[in-house]
């Protein structure tokens, strides 16, 4: 033991052992000081936007995107005021200002998400205080295309309207802390803060039913008709009426979400196929037929005398003209209001009522879209006098755009209504399947002997009734015109009217149903087979095309 | 009765140089081991800076991937495409386009099917060989 306490080898051993305890503590656990010391070389932490999931359309296309982009700051401890006039017109004027002057505290926002080549102008300027960080912003590469469906995003990305809103909880990825560090350089670069990834990309995916080409076609001649016609507003729905796919679904006016000074007018962020309801006239008039003779109320040869006005309790319906003899076939062909009143002159409301409401008309449809109205449907204890009688003309009723469309489908499909849905599929970040959009039964509305009655006499109100002027040879369509009148406080507007033209072909094996309305137009034509039925005709040429 | 016990000369030393070398050993294995864990830090941080900057060009493509895919999304837009043709190219549809529908083809048996597809296989061989020959593309071709 002697011999070892003089030993020189323990000193060393202790010296070892103490450089090591020194080591420890500096690395593992150092003095505060040390750690504010390295942190002041970070500069700042932030907060900015993570990539949103994708849109696609049925083919896989793209229809709103996060891309990469820049958003710049001060740190206004380093930032000369002086600097400020060479930032004008690259960003917005009230920040130019702000900055043009002394700013307390360490950061100051003067221009987010800011697109190439603003952005490299801005970099090039390389001015001394200028910082700049990586966010990603959402684009929608078609535009106006599908704007009221796709909907948009606020600065933070988050969902405000259409699919956007309706799956934020799939779509948005919450923000990501950054860290603006010093390189070795002596640059300032973002870095992700430890423990968490950077991330550019987001593979969340929303894929809607709706085929881009089609809805081109949708949309490129509502618009046409929109404008030919000087409407106020127009809508379009175009499904699958076997199983209630939506393929297509436009609204005028529209706006593009790539730009918020679109977002100005209230009325171009309405969804007209979803959110405007208004009364069907005489489109409602299939409908209501085949409910008569699926109940045996009128049968297929049951004849009416139309004299070309009726007196139903205080009100006169009137007619183009006197049709003479009408069957129910004729009655739907040529569109004869007195033969509908007449047909459903002995129905009991309560169950003309109940089956309404199987029809959709006063309920949600339960697409998958945000903002859908459910319509307006008077009580039957409140059916008196003449509001029957106008029912079955589409008048008494408030119906959207999809109801209708989803309500005439039963016919063309065999008698079912199907609940309409718009996406394909949902995946969740990782690609896990959420949601898959699939065709539901929601009721049998009529038998599939009376729909194929109905169907036939559809065709021939195109051949040879009012619809002609959406015919398309060769394409065997089937449909029904109708011309609103718009109600107003007190009655019904004078001069307003709602055309519009419902129809599916081939008639005998619907592969397709659209449905064309156009609001208030004002260029002097007003009824449905003037003024939709040839835009409908049009669709069809163009779909027929390339289907 | 003394005894005296025997000891050797150095002795102690003997002992005492015994231990120094064990001390040796055991400080230079603490150095090498010390001299290890330094040198497995270093490694660990290049591969760590190899990560980091293996991760940060992943970010990037993944942007330049998200840029491209808004291009070609861009190109897609059947609205673009349309407008492209028109104006562009001058490309319009006919006024007088009429929908001819064709009947479903029936399905031949597998023998027929061979049978016809011979056929045509052979002429279409001669032709691309004639046509080679003539254009002496068919390196190229292949």
């Amino acid at each position: 033991m002697k011999g070892l306490r003089k030993s020189p080898w323990l000193l060393l051993a202790a010296f070892i052992l103490a450089l090591l305890f020194r080591l420890y503590s500096l690395q593992v656990d150092p003095d505060p000081r040390v750690r504010s010391q390295a942190g002041s070389q970070y500069w700042a932490r932030l907060r900015v936007t993570a990539p949103r999931g994708f849109i696609r359309d049925k083919n896989g296309i793209a229809l709103a995107i996060s891309t990469p982009t820049l958003s710049f700051f001060i740190d206004p401890t380093l930032w000369d005021p002086g600097n400020a006039p060479l930032l004008q017109d690259l960003i917005p004027r009230p920040r130019l200002e702000r900055i043009s002057g002394s700013i307390g505290g360490r950061y100051y926002p003067i221009a987010r998400k800011v697109d190439p080549p603003i952005s490299d102008r801005i970099i090039n300027l390389r001015l001394p205080g200028l910082f700049w960080v990586k966010e990603t912003k959402r684009v929608y590469p078609q535009g106006n295309t599908l704007s009221h469906v796709l909907g948009f995003c606020d600065i933070d990305d988050r969902g405000l309207a259409g699919a956007e809103l309706f799956w934020d909880s799939v779509l948005y990825a919450p923000p990501e802390g950054r860290i603006i560090a010093k390189d070795a350089r002596g640059d300032f670069v973002d870095v992700a803060i430890p423990g968490h990834t950077m991330t550019a990309d987001n593979d969340s995916l929303v894929q809607l039913t709706i085929d881009s080409r089609l809805q081109h076609i949708l949309e490129r001649r509502l618009r046409e008709g929109f404008l030919q016609h000087k409407a106020e507003w127009a809508a379009a729905v175009l499904l699958e009426p076997s199983t209630g796919r939506i393929l297509g679904m436009a609204s005028l006016p529209d706006f593009n979400p790539n730009d918020r000074n679109t977002f100005a007018d209230k009325e171009s962020l309405r969804n007209n196929a979803l959110s405007r309801v208004f009364e069907p006239g005489s489109t409602l008039k299939p409908i209501i037929m085949a409910n008569l003779i699926d109940n045996g109320e009128v049968s297929q040869s049951t004849t009416v005398n139309c004299r070309g006005k009726i007196r139903v309790a205080d009100v006169t319906i009137h007619d183009i003209k006197a049709h003479g003899l009408m069957t129910p076939t004729s009655i739907i062909s040529d569109s004869c209001n007195v033969g509908m009143v007449t047909s459903v002159r002995n129905s009991d409301p309560f169950r003309t009522y109940s089956f309404l409401r199987r029809c959709g008309f006063g309920d949600l449809t339960g697409v998958e879209m945000p903002g859908e109205e459910s319509g307006l449907m008077i009580p039957p204890s409140q059916w008196r006098g003449s509001v029957p009688a106008t029912i079955s003309i589409g008048h008494g009723i408030g119906v959207t755009p999809l109801q209708l469309a989803v309500a005439t489908s039963s016919i063309a499909n065999g008698g079912k209504i199907m609940k309409p849905f718009i996406v394909s599929e949902i995946r969740s970040r990782g690609g896990a399947l959420e949601y898959q959009g699939s065709p539901v039964v929601v009721s049998e509305l009529m038998s599939a002997r009376t729909a194929q009655w109905m169907r036939e006499a559809l065709r021939l109100a195109v051949e040879k009734g009012t619809g002609r002027s959406a015919d398309v040879p060769g394409a065997k369509v089937a449909g029904k015109t109708g011309t609103a009148q718009v109600p107003g406080a007190g009655g019904y507007l004078k001069g307003d009217y709602t055309p519009s033209f419902v129809g599916f072909w081939p008639f005998n094996d619907p592969k397709f149903l659209l449905l064309i309305v156009i609001g208030n137009p004002r260029a002097g034509d007003f009824l449905g087979g003037k003024v939709a039925a040839p835009v409908f005709r049009s669709i069809v040429q163009d779909i027929e095309q390339i289907s | 009765m003394n005894s005296h016990t025997l000891e050797l000369p150095c002795a102690n030393d003997i002992r005492t140089g015994g231990r120094g070398t064990t001390w040796i050993l055991l400080c230079g294995a603490i150095v090498v081991l010390l001299m290890g864990l330094v040198a497995l830090r270093l490694y660990s941080l290049n591969l760590e800076y190899q990560l980091a900057d293996i991760q940060r060009q992943i970010v990037l493509r993944e942007e330049e991937q998200s840029r491209l895919e808004k291009d070609l999304a861009g190109l897609l837009n059947p609205t673009r495409v349309y407008s492209y043709a028109r104006s562009e190219l001058g490309m319009k549809a006919s006024a007088n386009m009429g929908l001819v529908k064709v009947a479903a083809i029936r399905k031949d048996s597998p023998v027929d099917h061979e049978e016809n597809r011979a056929g045509p296989g052979v002429i279409r061989k001669a032709l691309v060989w004639l046509a080679d020959s003539v254009s002496r593309k068919a390196s190229a071709r292949q």
